[in-house]
């Protein structure tokens, strides 16, 4: 195994065990699949099993992501530095990156363990969805938790404390899962109007909902993942400088 | 071997380091004495590569920390200021984690962890928590981190502050037993952990370099009667700016 990747396995566990093991994760978990599932069943207080949806049950998560994915990232690097183990990642042979990926692929596995989960809801509805947009629905999925987990990384990398990353994270989320509906409350030129759908999550999971996955959607959402990553390990090595 | 040359570090006014040069020979136990706030840890995380300089250049084993970092690190072990851990993750967990970072795997592994165990006098409590540990299996802890990869070059920032007599004398036996061969720098508040284990002394001051030499260099050049009188006269005199070269 090439050396590198052999450092990121070992990160990778580290950030695991430290994650699995918090309560946070289970609490995590707990409040994905009941935050997602809990206004599908009791739509409206009462069960209706005729009006399951698989799309409409997919379309909360990124909501329900609004809450939880600051409360994952916010800990990464702002817990590091409180702590003062901040210093052993940094006194390591290690590059500011491999530090990075290693929190990344953690958070990332804890994340694509909730969507497993959620997988059984697609095996028990009266009508399966189909394999076409099972899978492309869950692929974008995976796509957007990369970004909002990686932003969220960054997020935390250049925050003071917790809190800030908190907000910050959730600020931005709200933003990109919400900026559709601006257009529609306020007037805008036609140009503003459409940037903002493009700049959406919701555009970007249209299609895949449909069955369909765009190689421009998945751009838009690798692209300013590896930027984020590729920023947070810059802002980490001019830490260097400055604590 | 660590070598520094004009080491300078500032923050925003605030100057911690200033102009500092020296080497650290192999064989050598060197303390780092130095009132609070005298820029000891912001020197020591500089030479481990945490800290960059802004400016001046430090040299691991050959190694330039600004243009190989990585290779300078891999020869480098650490123990920082009240010996950050993980407080989830086991003593061998910690081990397993440092030495992985530094390639070890399979048998090579398991051997390093259950020697730096044995030398640290933890392997009783390898299976515990950190979080559960006393401050002396704490810093033991922390001294094991530094060891588990072998290095060449140990940076011990006070890893005696806060132990009672009895882990005192235990945490010097053990790095009396490990000093051979290896380039030590240890800063300390103890004189009698300088008496004890150093050879060499450097004195930081106010984020300067303001003396170094031997107990007995240091002692004849002020007059002193033991080297804790002797650093006391060279921090007075440095408030003076008189600088005392001990070599």
């Amino acid at each position: 195994m090439d050396a590198r990747h052999a450092e990121l396995k070992t990160l990778f566990g580290k950030e695991c065990r430290h994650l699995f093991r918090s309560p946070l994760a289970l609490i995590s978990v707990l409040f994905f699949l009941l935050g997602c599932g809990i206004p599908h069943y009791f739509p409206l207080g009462t069960v209706t099993t005729d009006s399951f949806s698989f799309t409409r049950y997919l379309s909360r998560i990124p909501f329900v992501a609004i809450l939880l994915f600051p409360v994952l990232t916010m800990g990464l690097w702002t817990n590091e530095r409180r702590g003062g183990t901040d210093a052993i990642l940094f006194s390591m042979p290690v590059s500011d990156l491999l530090i990075v990926s290693g929190k990344f692929t953690a958070v990332f596995a804890l994340y694509l363990s909730m969507l497993l989960l959620s997988l059984p809801v697609a095996f028990t509805l009266p009508v399966y969805p189909g394999t076409g947009i099972l899978l492309c629905s869950y692929s974008s999925l995976m796509l957007y938790g990369a970004l909002s987990l990686s932003a969220g990384l960054l997020v935390s990398v250049s925050s003071p404390n917790q809190a800030v990353a908190f907000l910050v994270t959730a600020v931005l989320l709200l933003a990109f899962n919400t900026i559709q509906l601006l257009p529609g409350a306020t007037a805008l030129p036609a140009a503003a109007s459409f940037l903002c759908s493009r700049l959406s999550f919701a555009w970007h999971f249209e299609t895949a909902s449909r069955g369909i996955l765009d190689s421009r959607d998945i751009l838009f959402f690798i692209l300013p993942t590896a930027a984020c990553l590729g920023l947070s390990s810059v802002l980490l090595g001019r830490r260097r400088y400055r604590s | 071997m660590i070598s520094a040359s004009h080491l300078c570090k500032q923050y925003g006014n605030h100057r911690a380091c200033s102009d500092i040069s020296f080497e650290v020979f192999p064989g050598e136990v060197t303390a780092l004495l130095g009132p609070n706030g005298a820029g000891k840890s912001t020197l020591l995380k500089m030479l481990a590569g945490v800290l960059r300089p802004s400016s001046g250049s430090v040299s691991i084993t050959s190694h330039d920390i600004g243009t190989e970092p990585l290779a300078a690190r891999r020869h480098t072990g650490c123990v920082f200021e009240n010996a950050p851990l993980y407080g989830d993750l086991t003593v061998g967990e910690h081990l397993a984690f440092v030495a992985g970072m530094y390639g070890y795997s399979g048998e090579k592994l398991r051997s390093a962890i259950s020697r730096t165990l044995a030398v640290c006098c933890l392997d009783s409590v390898s299976d515990a928590p950190v979080r559960t540990l006393s401050r002396g299996f704490r810093q033991r802890a922390g001294l094991a981190l530094a060891l588990v990869h072998d290095p060449d070059v140990l940076i011990l920032d006070e890893p005696t502050s806060g132990l009672d007599p009895v882990q005192l004398a235990e945490f010097r036996s053990i790095v009396g037993s490990i000093s051979s061969g290896k380039t030590i720098l240890l800063s300390t508040h103890s004189m009698g952990e300088v008496e004890s284990l150093c050879g060499r002394i450097l004195m930081l001051s106010q984020g300067k370099l303001v003396g170094q030499g031997t107990i007995a260099e240091l002692c004849r050049q002020t007059g002193a009667a033991d080297i804790g009188e002797a650093f006391i006269r060279i921090v007075r005199e440095q408030s003076g700016e008189i600088f005392i070269d001990g070599r």
